[in-house]
């Protein structure tokens, strides 16, 4: 394997420790003390390129899930091992006092003695819980927690707590606060993940078979029976929210009431929601609960425009959750920052007209930012849109006066549609920005050459000719300037230097011909 | 702020990143012998890592086509065709080996104790007993970190990584993972089969639950995922136009007793979900931030003792003059203030990269000061891609609480200095003395235990074994993970399995080149403390957690809730949608 040119690493198109997986490194019960990678046995070896992690009970059962940011997305991973006992504790500041970084706490139940001490940051990049979590397996009941408070706030011991809650300690206090876990409600967890295929039909109330998607768009699937008092309850609710995007939300009833259609029809005919209106069959409950059929009503599943599933209610949905959701769906699509770097990213591959959008949108956006403006101009000079490039690249120039390339690429502008005064004053202030380099004080040259000031121009292609001697466009474009100015046999000379480097150049070869 | 380092120690002949890359870390190998010695180390094999490597692609390659594939298809008609003949080799029976108490995961150890050689029959009778319920393979290992190449060019010794993942009967996984020797024999030179395998250590997993559930879906933690921004996202990884591209905070932002997260990207976007108590998360913009104000990463905490968060930006503002600032995003009156906190820098600095923002009231003043872990500036690229250790990274910066959301950085008159490539720091008394001590996390370079004297002042502890020569360390996290009082830190690093190939071979490496490969050798690192001693010692390998890969994030939590602590490690560098684009 040879190593030893530095630029491979930028030419190298592929994966660099790429795939990988997440290691969890279990420590057994009554191991000699070695770990064991437990990762794929226990559901958690992804193989994105992670990054960012931080274990936290989100939905405060009492053990601890895991939230991971890797390059390619963030992820909530549920953790549902088997109940077991637990502490959760909180040290408070007191009044005046900083939060309490770096107290240990030991805990001490079932004849085990535990420490952890108290942080916000860990791992990598990452900003934790302040709340310290003890797993006490099978234990009854706390026997001791022992606080080393910082900043000279002395030992704290506490005895006889119980197990399972939120213990919260405020420095100097006689004893914690001893409350339950706020956590999600059971009836508010999916109990499968849906497959929402586009190909998934049912019968409407209106007779006929139709499709429950609508691709394209972001999808509302809403399970409910007229006969379920929560879903009707809840029905104003997307009913307002099926008014408020019609046309730009797919909105699908699904009843799972299918007995009686017609009492279906005027029972959501009463409620006004803009949906298409379906009776549920074993396909879509299968499709949507599992094999098992478990349905529960009402159930809400909310899809982006691609299909890709965004968020499950299985309860009634609150007032404005839903339509909050919606509107971040729609807004979604790419942030204006990205959508100003995927257009780079497309200019740069050539794929300029795809560019385009993302740019105008983008300009909408940001209309101070000199970069998008710079970027719609060069993607449209790139695709010979030349006149259309000159008004957001003075734009750019406007403002930012300072950014050469801007400056740049608008006197190349102005310079191909025939604007050679304008087109120089924008090249020699880019030149005075950058400092003298070949492209610039060649397209300088040729607007002087241009506007028959042969003695700028003579001057300005020298300067090019100093960075870059063998830049043929100057030699050739100096070469017709002493021409003019009668000097032929330098030019000549020129003309000869050219064909040494490109042996090829007719051009060159022509205009000789023609000296002689 | 002290001048850089003029140089940094260069890679001999073996020049770039990609080198670094690859000799990033050469594998210990644990692990007593086996009772019969199938494979003894050749004493002759070849040395030119150009020739070694171009054989290694292809033979294991064709190994990984024969019998990897086959294992892996449980074709045993294609495994066996992977196996030369007269092929020996050694398996631990499923019942044999150590069943390890666990309370709810089979957990086996095998070791290459009283194992007879098997013919190839034998050899995969035994390992069609291990697989004998599973219903599929869904994880395939053989990464080999030795490879030595019989001068002859007909026969390789491999010293491997091995390891099946695959669900039993009703979606229960399983999993064997172990260190093999194994040799490769060809007469064509093409098509190689294996007629050697020896077991060198070994486990095996039953698990009884998979405990862990993506419900990203469910609860709408969406971040980036549209069409177009996925696209946008792996176009950027593919060109490793981003390394790590922003931060992850969790916090009750909005103080309701449930934990929010806070999503960022640097340039792009910073999000809030807040948890709703009812099985999701709603989005929101939190600060209305333009891109070019969202930072790599961020810090909230109550800086102002107010009882309320504020949020730290890891950027920082710089103009020509040699005036930085970096900005705190405070509430007053329910509406967010921005202040930008000032201070000196070298005349000319920009483009400084901050890569964590890290709290602690380390002078005892009764207020939060933190410190910033900055990885490179503008003037920083010279040394990275040609060099294993650089000292042209970026100054920490160190902001000290003066009261009133007002800060000055005092970095270099409290002695924390340098200029490396610092990933992560980590505040905890780690010479027992009562006060906060800072140890400092670097890529391309050794990383440094900053003592506190107790005053707030510093003094780099450069006997200790935590500065002991080079890292490319990412995470750090302590704790006492099995509860006998004896604190450990663990360190996320870099493991290659090409590296250690190479190390081992090339002669064209110099000395304290590689010195510093075996150092990197160990991947992540392990230091526990010796309660009685005091002293520190590195512990990765006989713990079994210096393999990791490309490790990133790095936790110790208990799972599940059985009273210990387990250690999660978070992985992988850039991947490209093609799996079957090469890899480094």
């Amino acid at each position: 394997m040879e190593l030893a040119d530095p630029n491979t690493y930028r030419n190298f198109r592929g994966s660099w420790s790429g795939y990988e997986r997440d290691c969890l490194f279990h420590n057994p019960d009554g191991r000699e003390p070695r770990f064991v990678n437990t990762a794929y046995v226990m559901g958690l070896d992804f193989d994105d390129d992670g990054r960012s992690a931080a274990p936290v009970d989100v939905d405060g059962d009492g053990d601890l899930d895991l939230v991971c940011l890797s390059l390619q997305s963030l992820r909530v991973v549920e953790n549902t091992s088997p109940r077991r006992s637990f502490a959760r504790i909180r040290l408070a500041q007191k009044a005046g006092k900083p939060i309490p970084l770096n107290a240990l706490v030991k805990v001490t139940a079932g004849g085990v003695t535990q420490q952890d001490y108290v942080r916000i940051t860990d791992g990598f990049q990452t900003q934790v819980p302040m709340d310290l979590h003890f797993g006490l397996a099978e234990a009854k009941r706390i026997d001791a927690v022992e606080i080393a408070w910082p900043g000279g706030g002395g030992v704290q011991k506490f005895e006889g707590l119980p197990v399972d809650r939120l213990l919260v300690f405020r420095e100097g206090g006689d004893a914690p606060s001893i409350t339950e876990l706020p956590h999600w409600p059971a009836e508010s967890r999916p109990r499968v993940a849906p497959r929402f295929s586009t190909e998934l039909t049912a019968r409407t109330l209106a007779g006929g078979e139709e499709k429950l998607a609508a691709p394209g768009k972001p999808a509302v699937v809403n399970f409910w029976a007229p006969s379920c008092a929560p879903c009707r309850e809840e029905m104003p609710i997307i009913a307002s929210a099926s008014r408020r995007f019609a046309g730009r939300v797919r909105f699908a009833e699904v009843s799972t009431d299918v007995a009686d259609p017609a009492h279906v029809a005027e029972a959501a005919r009463s409620f006004g929601v803009e949906a298409a209106q379906f009776l549920a069959n074993d396909a879509v409950v299968r499709s949507f609960f599992g094999p098992e059929k478990l349905v529960v009503t009402p159930s809400t599943f909310v899809f982006d425009a691609q299909g890709n599933l965004r968020r499950v209610f299985q309860r009634p949905i609150a007032a404005g959750e839903l339509e909050g959701l919606l509107e971040t769906l729609l807004d979604e699509s790419l942030p204006a920052g990205d959508q100003a770097r995927l257009a780079w990213r497309l200019i740069e591959s050539g794929r300029i007209e795809e560019a385009l959008p993302y740019l105008e949108k983008a300009a909408r956006e940001f209309p101070d930012d000199a970069l998008v403006f710079y970027n719609m101009g060069i993607g449209l000079m790139k695709i010979g849109r030349t006149e259309e490039a000159v008004a957001p690249l003075k734009r750019s120039v406007k403002l930012d006066p300072g950014f050469a390339r801007s400056r740049h690429s608008l006197a190349e502008a102005l310079r191909r549609r025939g604007a050679f005064a304008e087109a120089a004053a924008e090249y020699e202030e880019a030149i005075r920005i950058r400092g003298d380099e070949y492209e610039l004080c060649w397209g300088l040259g040729d607007c002087f050459l241009r506007l028959d000031r042969n003695e700028d121009a003579l001057l300005a292609f020298d300067r090019a000719l100093a960075m870059d001697r063998q830049g043929v466009a100057a030699l050739k474009s100096k070469a017709v300037v002493l021409a003019r100015l009668k000097r032929m046999a330098e030019a000549a000379a020129l003309l000869r230097r050219v064909l040494e480097l490109t042996p090829g150049d007719e051009e060159a070869a022509k205009w000789l011909e023609q000296m002689r | 702020m002290r001048g850089r380092a003029a140089a940094g120690l260069a890679v001999g002949g073996v020049a770039g990143l990609a080198a670094l890359a690859a000799i990033v870390v050469f594998a210990r190998r644990g692990g007593e012998p086996a009772a019969e010695e199938l494979l003894p180390r050749p004493a002759e094999y070849v040395k030119d890592v150009d020739q070694s490597e171009s054989v290694y692609e292809v033979a294991n390659g064709s190994v990984k086509k024969g019998f990897v594939k086959g294992v892996k298809e449980l074709d045993w008609g294609k495994a066996a065709g992977g196996l030369a003949a007269g092929f020996r080799g050694t398996i631990p029976a499923p019942k044999s080996g150590k069943a390890v108490p666990d309370g709810w995961m089979g957990v086996r150890e095998y070791g290459p104790e009283g194992l007879a050689p098997l013919d190839a029959q034998g050899f995969l009778g035994v390992l069609k007993e291990h697989l004998a319920d599973w219903e599929a393979v869904e994880r395939t290992t053989w990464r080999p970190y030795e490879f030595l190449l019989d001068p002859g060019g007909k026969t390789a010794v491999m010293g491997l990584h091995f390891g099946l993942g695959g669900r039993r009967a009703g979606g229960l996984r399983s999993d064997i993972a172990a260190d093999l020797r194994a040799r490769a024999v060809t007469e064509d030179g093409s098509l190689w089969r294996l007629d050697r395998v020896e077991w060198v250590r070994g486990t095996r997993l039953d698990a009884t639950r998979t405990p862990w559930v993506d419900v990203t879906d469910e609860a709408g933690l969406h971040f980036n995922e549209s069409d177009a921004n996925r696209a946008l996202r792996q176009s950027m990884i593919e060109d490793r136009a981003v390394t790590n591209s922003g931060s992850l905070v969790v916090t009750d932002w909005n103080r309701d007793g449930r934990p929010d997260v806070l999503a960022s990207v640097v340039g792009g976007e910073l999000v809030a979900f807040l948890n709703d108590g009812n099985g999701g998360f709603t989005r929101q913009m939190p600060l209305g931030l333009k891109p070019d104000e969202v930072a790599r990463t961020y810090l909230a905490v109550d800086l102002d003792g107010d009882g309320l968060e504020e949020l730290v930006g890891g950027t920082v503002r710089t103009d020509r003059g040699g005036k930085a600032a970096i900005p705190i995003y405070t509430r007053r009156g329910g509406a967010w203030e921005t202040r930008w906190i000032a201070f000196d820098t070298p005349v000319g600095l920009r483009g400084v990269i901050v890569q964590a923002l890290v709290p602690a009231d380390f002078d005892r003043d009764g207020d939060i000061d933190f410190c910033v872990c900055n990885y490179s500036d503008a003037d920083s690229k010279q040394q990275l891609f040609n060099r294993i250790v650089a000292y042209d990274g970026a100054d920490n910066y160190l902001f000290v609480n003066q009261g009133g959301l007002n800060f000055t950085e005092e970095s270099d008159a409290r002695g924390i200095t340098g200029t490396q490539y610092t990933y992560v720091a980590k505040w905890w008394d780690f010479d027992f003395d009562g006060d906060l001590d800072l140890f400092e996390g670097n890529d391309y370079g050794p990383n440094h235990l900053w003592l506190n004297d107790g005053k707030g002042r510093f003094t780099d502890a450069k006997d200790h074994i935590f500065d002991a020569d080079t890292n490319y360390s990412m995470g750090v996290t302590v704790a006492d993970w099995e509860n006998d009082g004896t604190w450990g830190m663990y360190i996320s690093n870099m493991y290659s399995h090409a590296g250690n190939r190479v190390l081992l071979l090339s002669d064209r490496i110099s000395p304290e080149m590689r010195r510093l490969g075996f150092l990197l050798a160990q991947g992540n690192q392990f230091y526990e403390r010796n309660s009685s001693t005091g002293e520190w010692r590195e512990t990765s390998v006989s713990r079994m957690v210096n393999w990791a890969d490309w490790s990133w994030a790095c936790l110790f939590f208990d799972v599940e809730n059985d009273g210990d602590r387990d250690l999660f490690v978070a992985n992988g560098y850039t991947t490209s949608t093609d799996p079957t684009a090469p890899d480094y």
